[in-house]
This record gives C-alpha cells, sequence and structure tokens, in this order.
C-alpha cells in the first residue's frame, strides 16, 4: 500500500491540531497562578485545582452525575441485554419496529426531550427528583446499550452453544458458561459508553434537574454562562483526565472504532 | 533480445529483503509462472513489475526499454488482482471500459473493444450488472478482460485462481491458456499452486526466500529438479537422504541406509551427502521380487479413483507408492509387496537437509 | 432462525420491560409535549390555556423572527456538515494509509473528544475564539490583523466549535466504509492508467460516498438540534432553534409555544433522516450489499 506523501501529512497535521487545540487550551489555562484567564508564565500551579475544593456545589454535582451514570447505565443495560436477546435471537411480527422503537431516542434532539419529560415529570408529581433525572437518562441512553449488546449477540457463534448443548449442557449452563463469557465484552462495552453518555449529557438534564439534583455538566453551563473562569478550567481539566483514563481503558476492551461505529 | 528483463532486481523492507537479486528473461509470447511458497517474494516481484513497488536495486527493461522507475499508469500493463479489485461501484461493463477511458479512446470505439472483450470471455450477456451480482468464476473474468481489453504488452496475474473452487480453477486454467495463446499476450503468473503452474506455464521460476532457486520448463522442472526444495515443491515425493559411493557418467551410486541405489543427478562426487528423490509414479509394486527391488509392506492404501496411494514401509524408509487404478484393489494393508524402480526414476541432487 | 418454528410469545416478554418503559416515558411525554404545542399561553396571567388553537404553529411559519432562527440554525448545520465532510472525508482517507501504531494512536487522538463532555470542548473553543485567546493573538502575531478580534459571540465562532465538535462522526462514517474498500482497486485503476487523482474521484470517492452521506446526515440532525455549543458561543445574540426553545420555556415560560418551537424541530429532524436514509439506500442498495 502507498504512503501518504506531504502534503497528505500536512492535513493531518493541521487536523490533529485542530482536534486537539481546544482540549489543550483548557488544560493548559487551568494550571494558571493568576486570577484570571491566562497562561502560567511562571510555571504551572495548582492553585485553581485546590479551588475546587471551595466550591462544594461542583462537588456535590460531581457525585451527583456519578451516581446517575452508574444508576442509569446500570438499568439501560439491564434492559438492553434481553431485548438484544429477542431481536437478535428470534424473527417475529414486530421485530424491526421494536427495533426502530428502541433506537428511536437517538433521532430525536435532546432539547425535545427535555421539554418533554419537564411537562411529563411535573405533571406526574416527581419533577427535580433523582429518581426522574435517572428515568429520563434511561431512556437517553438505552439505544448505546442496546446497539453494542445487539452487535455482540448478533455476532455470536451459534454452533459454539449447539456444542455445549450436545455435550451435555442444560439451557442455563450454557448461558452461564458460553453464551455469558462471549458477549461480556458487549455487555461491557455497551454500560460504559452509556455511563459515559449519561455523564456527559447536559442539554436535556438541564430541563430535568433542579438545583439539588444537579449534575455536573448542568452546573458547568449555568457557571459559563455567567463567567468564564479558571476554575471552570482546572475542572473540565479534571474530567478530561478521567475521561482520558477511561477512554484508553474502552479502547484496550473494545476498540474505540468498533465502540463508537457499533460493529460487532 | 528479451521482451521483459530483470536485471538483479532486489527488493528490501526495512530489515527483510523481499527479493533477493533477481536476473530473468522473458520472451515475447511466453507464459512464464513464479511459483513459491508464500512469503517468498513472488507477489513483490510481480508488483515491481507493474511498478506498483519500488525495487531497491536491480534494473527492469520492457521491450527493450527502461521501466524501473516509471510510474505503474504509465506503463499499460494489464494485471489481475488476487481480490480481483473490481470495482463495485461500477456495471461490468463500465468496469472493462476504465482503462479505455484512460486512454482517450473515443466512444465508438470504446464500445466496440468492450463487447468484443467481454465476448472473449463469453460475459456479453451480463454487461450491466454490478460485481456483487457475479459469481467468483464472472468476476474473474471480467477482472480479465478488464486487464486485456487495454491491449497490454505484458499480463499480470496475482494468484488469478486461488479464490474459485477446485472444478472451476481446473477449467479456468485451459480456458486462460488457450486464450494466451490466442492473444500471444507475454504473460507472468504468480502462484503457489504448483499443479497451476505445471498446466499453464512454458516456462516456470521456483522461488524461495526471495531467490529464484530454478528457472525451467514444466516438465524439466517436474523430471529433474536441481534441489530437494524444487523437488518437494513441485509434485510430490519421497525425499531420502544417502551418501555417494560411485560417480558415474550422468549421475552415481548412493547408499541410502543399508541399500545401495543407483540414481540420476549432477555436480555429485565421492562421499558427498545427496538428497535422493523418488516420484511415488516413478516405483512400481508386485508380489514377487525382481531385479532392483526391495521388500516391503503396505502399512495404508487409499482410493483416488484414477490411481491408488500406498504407504510401504521398507528398507529404505517408509515410501509413497502411486500406482494405477486396473479396476481391482490389488494390494491390502499388510499385504508383502516388492518396490521396483528404474535408474532414470532416481533423481539425485547435492545437497543436505531438504529445506521449505 | 435456529430455534426452528415459531418463537411464540417469547421474544415479546423479553422485550417487554423495555417497551412497557419506553412508551410510558417516552410516548406519553412526547404526546403531552404536542397537545402542549396546541394550547396558548396568557403572558398577562402567565397562565396556559387548554384551548386548541394552532396559533404557535402559525407564529412560527409566519413571524420573520423565527424565519431567521429557523433559517440561521439550517443554514449553520448545512454549513457545518460541508465542512465536515470536507475535512472529515480525506482526514479518514488519510488514516486508513497510516500504519500501525499511528493508525490507532490518531484514531484515538481523533474519536477520543467524542467522549469528552461537549462544555468541556466548547470552553476551550470560548478560550481560544475570545479577544484576548490563542486565534486572535496568533492572527496578530502573524501581523494578519492589528487589532485583537473576537469571534465569540459570532456565526464564524459558532460554526468552527461546532466542526469540532461533530467531526469526529463524519471521520467515522467515513472510516467504517474504507474499512470495506478493498485497496487493491486504486492499484488497478491506477495500473490501467488513471492519475493519482482520477483514482480518487472516480474510484475511492463514489466507494466512501455511502460513509460521506450517512456521517452528513448524523452532522446535519446533530447539529440542528445542537444546544451547548450555539449557546455558549453564539449567547443571546445568535440564538438557533434549541436556545430559543430553551428560552421560551425557562425564561419567557411560554410552554406551548416552546413546545411547537420543538415539535417542529423534531418533525423537521425525522423527516431529514427519514427521507435521506430513503434516498441513500434507493442509490446504493444496488451496488453494495
Amino acid at each position: 500500500m502507498r504512503r501518504n506523501g506531504w502534503p497528505e501529512m500536512l492535513f493531518h497535521g493541521l487536523f490533529v491540531i485542530f482536534i486537539l487545540a481546544p482540549i489543550v487550551a483548557v488544560f493548559v489555562v487551568s494550571f494558571t497562578d493568576k486570577g484570571y484567564l491566562s497562561v502560567p508564565t511562571d510555571g504551572p500551579s495548582l492553585r485553581w485545582f485546590r479551588a475546587i475544593l471551595d466550591y462544594p456545589g461542583f462537588i456535590d454535582a460531581f457525585w451527583m452525575s456519578l451516581y446517575l451514570g452508574l444508576a442509569s447505565a446500570t438499568l439501560a443495560t439491564l434492559l438492553a441485554i434481553p431485548a438484544a436477546s429477542a431481536i437478535a435471537r428470534y424473527r417475529f411480527p414486530g421485530r424491526g419496529m421494536i427495533s426502530a422503537f428502541f433506537m428511536s431516542p437517538l433521532m430525536i434532539p435532546h432539547i425535545v426531550l427535555g421539554v418533554s419529560f419537564l411537562k411529563f415529570f411535573s405533571d406526574i408529581g416527581i419533577s427535580g427528583t433523582f429518581f426522574g433525572i435517572m428515568l429520563a437518562h434511561v431512556v437517553l441512553i438505552t439505544p448505546y446499550a442496546l446497539r453494542l449488546v445487539l452487535s455482540s449477540i448478533t455476532g455470536l457463534p451459534r454452533d459454539a452453544e449447539q456444542a455445549a448443548a450436545t455435550l451435555g449442557a442444560p439451557p442455563f449452563t450454557v448461558f452461564r458458561r458460553v453464551t455469558l463469557p462471549l458477549i461480556l465484552p458487549g455487555i461491557v462495552g455497551g454500560w460504559m459508553l452509556a455511563f459515559i453518555t449519561s455523564f456527559d449529557e447536559v442539554t436535556m438534564s438541564i430541563f430535568v434537574a433542579s438545583p439539588e439534583t444537579m449534575t455536573l455538566p448542568v452546573r458547568m453551563y449555568h457557571h459559563i454562562a455567567q463567567t468564564i473562569d479558571p476554575l471552570i478550567a482546572s475542572i473540565s481539566t479534571v474530567l478530561i483526565v478521567m475521561t482520558l483514563i477511561m477512554m484508553i481503558i474502552l479502547d484496550r476492551l473494545y476498540g474505540l472504532d468498533r465502540l463508537l461505529v457499533g460493529k460487532g | 533480445m528479451s521482451f521483459v528483463r530483470l536485471e538483479n532486481v532486489t527488493k528490501r523492507f526495512d530489515r527483510f529483503t523481499a527479493v533477493d537479486d533477481l536476473s530473468l528473461s522473458i520472451e515475447k509470447g511466453e507464459f512464464v509462472s513464479l511459483l513459491g511458497p508464500s512469503g517468498c517474494g513472488k507477489t513483490t516481484t510481480l508488483q515491481m513489475i507493474a511498478g506498483l513497488q519500488d525495487p531497491t536495486a536491480g534494473r527492469i527493461h520492457l521491450d527493450g526499454e527502461d521501466i524501473t522507475h516509471k510510474k505503474p499508469n504509465q506503463r499499460g500493463l494489464g494485471i489481475v488482482f488476487q481480490s480481483y479489485a473490481l470495482f463495485p461501484h461500477m456495471t461490468v461493463e463500465e468496469n472493462v471500459s476504465f482503462g479505455l477511458e484512460m486512454r482517450r479512446v473515443d466512444r465508438g470505439e470504446r464500445e466496440q473493444r468492450v463487447r468484443r472483450s467481454l465476448e472473449q470471455v463469453q460475459l456479453d450477456s451480463l454487461a450491466k450488472r454490478y460485481p456483487k451480482d457475479l459469481s467468483g468464476g464472472q468476476r474473474q473474468r471480467v477482472a480479465l478482460a478488464r486487464a486485456l481489453v487495454i491491449q497490454p504488452p505484458v499480463l499480470l496475474l496475482d494468484e488469478p485462481l486461488s479464490n474459485l473452487d477446485a472444478k472451476l480453477r481446473e477449467d479456468m486454467q485451459l480456458e486462460l491458456r488457450v486464450l494466451q495463446q490466442q492473444l500471444g499476450v507475454t504473460t507472468i503468473l504468480v502462484t503457489h499452486d504448483q499443479a497451476e503452474a505445471l498446466s499453464m506455464s512454458d516456462r516456470i521460476v521456483v522461488m524461495n526466500e526471495g531467490r529464484a532457486v530454478q528457472i525451467d520448463a514444466p516438465l524439466t522442472m517436474y523430471e529433474r529438479p536441481e534441489t530437494a526444495f524444487v523437488s518437494n515443491f513441485v509434485g510430490k515425493t519421497n525425499l531420502l537422504q544417502g551418501v555417494v559411493t560411485a560417480v558415474e557418467e550422468d549421475g552415481a551410486t548412493v547408499r541410502v541406509g543399508e541399500q545401495s541405489l543407483s540414481g540420476e543427478g549432477r555436480g555429485l562426487s565421492d562421499g558427498a551427502a545427496v538428497t535422493v528423490s523418488l516420484r511415488p509414479e516413478k516405483l512400481r509394486l508386485s508380489a514377487q521380487a525382481e531385479d532392483q527391488s526391495i521388500p516391503g509392506q503396505v502399512s495404508a492404501g487409499i482410493f483416488l479413483g484414477n490411481h491408488w496411494l500406498y504407504q510401504i514401509d521398507s528398507a529404505l524408509g517408509t515410501l509413497l507408492v502411486s500406482e494405477a487404478n486396473r479396476g481391482t484393489p490389488p494390494f491390502a494393508r499388510g499385504d508383502p509387496v516388492h518396490i521396483h524402480w528404474v535408474r532414470e526414476g532416481v533423481r539425485l541432487m547435492p545437497e543436505g537437509a531438504p529445506r521449505g | 432462525m435456529a430455534e426452528g418454528g415459531s418463537p411464540g410469545s417469547r421474544p415479546y416478554w423479553l422485550s417487554a420491560p423495555g417497551l412497557v418503559l419506553f412508551a410510558t416515558l417516552l410516548g406519553v411525554p412526547l404526546f403531552t409535549t404536542l397537545m402542549l404545542s396546541f394550547y396558548s399561553f396568557d403572558y398577562a396571567t402567565g397562565g396556559i390555556q387548554t384551548d386548541f388553537t394552532p396559533a404557535n404553529y402559525l407564529e412560527i411559519f409566519q413571524d420573520s423572527y423565527f424565519h431567521l432562527i429557523f433559517g440561521r440554525t439550517f443554514g449553520v448545520a448545512l454549513l457545518v456538515t460541508l465542512i465536515c465532510a470536507l475535512i472529515g472525508a480525506p482526514e479518514a482517507y488519510i488514516l486508513a494509509r497510516m500504519r500501525n501504531p499511528w493508525k490507532s494512536l490518531f484514531l484515538l487522538v481523533i474519536l477520543g473528544p467524542l467522549l469528552i463532555s461537549v462544555i468541556v470542548r466548547t470552553l476551550g473553543w470560548a478560550l481560544l475564539l475570545g479577544s484576548k485567546g490563542a486565534i486572535s493573538e496568533g492572527l496578530q502575531m502573524l501581523g494578519i490583523i492589528s487589532d485583537p478580534i473576537s469571534l465569540m459571540f459570532t456565526t464564524t465562532g459558532m460554526v468552527i466549535a461546532l466542526v469540532h465538535v461533530l467531526v469526529p462522526f463524519m471521520v467515522l462514517s467515513v472510516w467504517a466504509s474504507l474499512q470495506k474498500l478493498d485497496l487493491q482497486t486504486e492499484d488497478a485503476a491506477l495500473t490501467l492508467g488513471a492519475s493519482r487523482f482520477t483514482v480518487l474521484r472516480r474510484v475511492v470517492l463514489p466507494q466512501i460516498m455511502p460513509g460521506i452521506l450517512s456521517g452528513s446526515l448524523i452532522v446535519f440532525a446533530l447539529t440542528a438540534s445542537a444546544f451547548a455549543t450555539p449557546s455558549i458561543i453564539g449567547g443571546r445574540r445568535l440564538k438557533v432553534v434549541a436556545t430559543t426553545a430553551y428560552d421560551e420555556y425557562l425564561s419567557t415560560l411560554n410552554w406551548p409555544l416552546g413546545a411547537a418551537i420543538a415539535v417542529v424541530l423534531l418533525v423537521a429532524n425525522v423527516i431529514a433522516i427519514t427521507s435521506y436514509n430513503r434516498m441513500v439506500e434507493r442509490r446504493y442498495a444496488k451496488i453494495f450489499e
């Protein structure tokens, strides 16, 4: 195969700079020792990282986002596994519609989901509660979990299960010893993608969160809408580093392109 | 003056030498096969001729012109790729027409030549189809038509039949050879399948580890392999290790284990280690002893339709012997037999352990 | 299927928990919002009248203020889609021709930002686009401009940030179609006499077109409904559909009008996606499996 020439490499270089520029900008600014946005000239300072601890609003929002992500991703995955096995394993009337229905949140703008949940939750009296936000997030992230679980079940060789069955394994043992280990990467990948999507979601959450149940991205949004200061940069840097770690784990586990394309 | 000439061509990748000092001359209209196991450098050689790889050293000449560093799109060679590399977004017709468009052949002539080319490969009825609607054999023909329609001085075939099933492969071998002779186009075939090389070529270049091990006509290659590698790679054979006891005019007498036998070969000297090649079809079995025979016992036999293949335990070790099928199964497992051979059927090669 | 015979009710039981949840949490709220969009809002009392009137829709379709906002939103979405295709497709192609480990590394670099919160990425652009940001400083240093410029609250700034947020989807989509590309077809075209440029135009481009088209669809749909990035970079000055709906709900408290805006956005999105899908499928079904 031919290699890329210098024009290609130049283009690639500029593209990568473009992709990394804003992330690097946040990273650099967060290490300033000044009280305003600036590039740290006298070496990196951790001043604004220590400052995070003085803003319990952000700390609480972080824990809120974490619990919310854990709960909703787990719930979404638990819903996705049986649904995915139904869609992958059976041909039945309404199969296409059911699968499209499960995927439909991907087609709906988050702002539309947000306003719809706002009205619905206030109608049934759970607006602003953790339970409400969690349900909203489950709906939002189930397609991501479903897509990965689905592709891992679809790609599963049936003969391995049949071999286990002919060797005398009862159905549940077949599931536990053969099926589950084979689809586990899909389940774990689906869960993680669902978790990240929930953790990062901002548009819909703005409508369903109350001051007590505010997630980290929502709090950050409101903060940025008021003022952009080094504090928000340092919080962002913490998020970047955490995402980076998660990304490397995901890539090792599943391959980032496969995870995001959703191919099995 | 040869038509295609490779002079000391070498290709190195980082640390690995894919093709090592290869020289080869091909006459106009000749069909030459590059035969060897995977990784022997045969495909790299083809790609250098096509211009898809740059040689590290050496020259390549086509019809007297040095084309070593000419761009692939200016060489005008016809190539059939292993994957066929058909353009999936173009119909059969458009695929074949592509090379003519690149040559700015005008529309009328283009259509005519495309049609004629498709007729040659019996695909004229499928001109409007897309590649995905064709069978493997049909795709192969499209690739061939696409390569031939530009009337290339040289046709390069990179394992063109390896994706076809066995029956179709044999049919295509014959068809390809007939077409090649009709058109008289100089052809270079890359293959790892010795049967393919034997059946189609005027000459075969057996390659191993980047080097040309032997260059000969198919029959010579089969009958008089110069190394154990060639004898083992081209056709089926029994390889035995022996020592020369007496050099003769066109061969020698050698000792293999306790057994002495005489055979043909070159470059032999007294006391030298030799590899003895006994082709299974050059051996014969009988119930009675004759001169030049050794006793053995049938340990297994399989039926292959037109012949039987036996495995015989003997003083020379375990030998494969093939016997024509004459209607009745002559030997059964455990039968005592005698193995005969003639001197012409014993090939001696001055070499140590067989490689490859 | 391997199960053989009729699957009976089993697949329905298996998907039932998800279906029930989705029906309640997706069906009901969306229907409620649709209903809400036909109510009217009394500015004097701040109350919602449960009458049934198309007034909100008439306002959206007749008021030039909404024309401007919808026009801006779809215009920006088209521009962002075009830029993403123009830079994302070549990048995916270059990436596919790289060798490992560089290939995997840069794929990670380019796709990774998808997992970083959009707020963080937008914040980065807010830092770069401001009058004291790297872009202004850089252009001054190069002597292209003499006074600091701010791209904050400009369409240009919004487009730059949105391209950054969405271009990974384009790369991903083209990347997926490149995985199916037989690289020998490029060699084949080359040996048939095509120039590098002809190979790209006649052989590579048509084969990755499905990827570019599906990437465009994703980018367009997501740009048209983007909220956080236009809100932070565009601010109050450059409203788009999503930020307008947000203001109707949380500032003006005119929920019915906000609901109508949301419904129009949703319907436009669904129409765009389904018609586009159908068009692409019809065009490519006969060529690619």
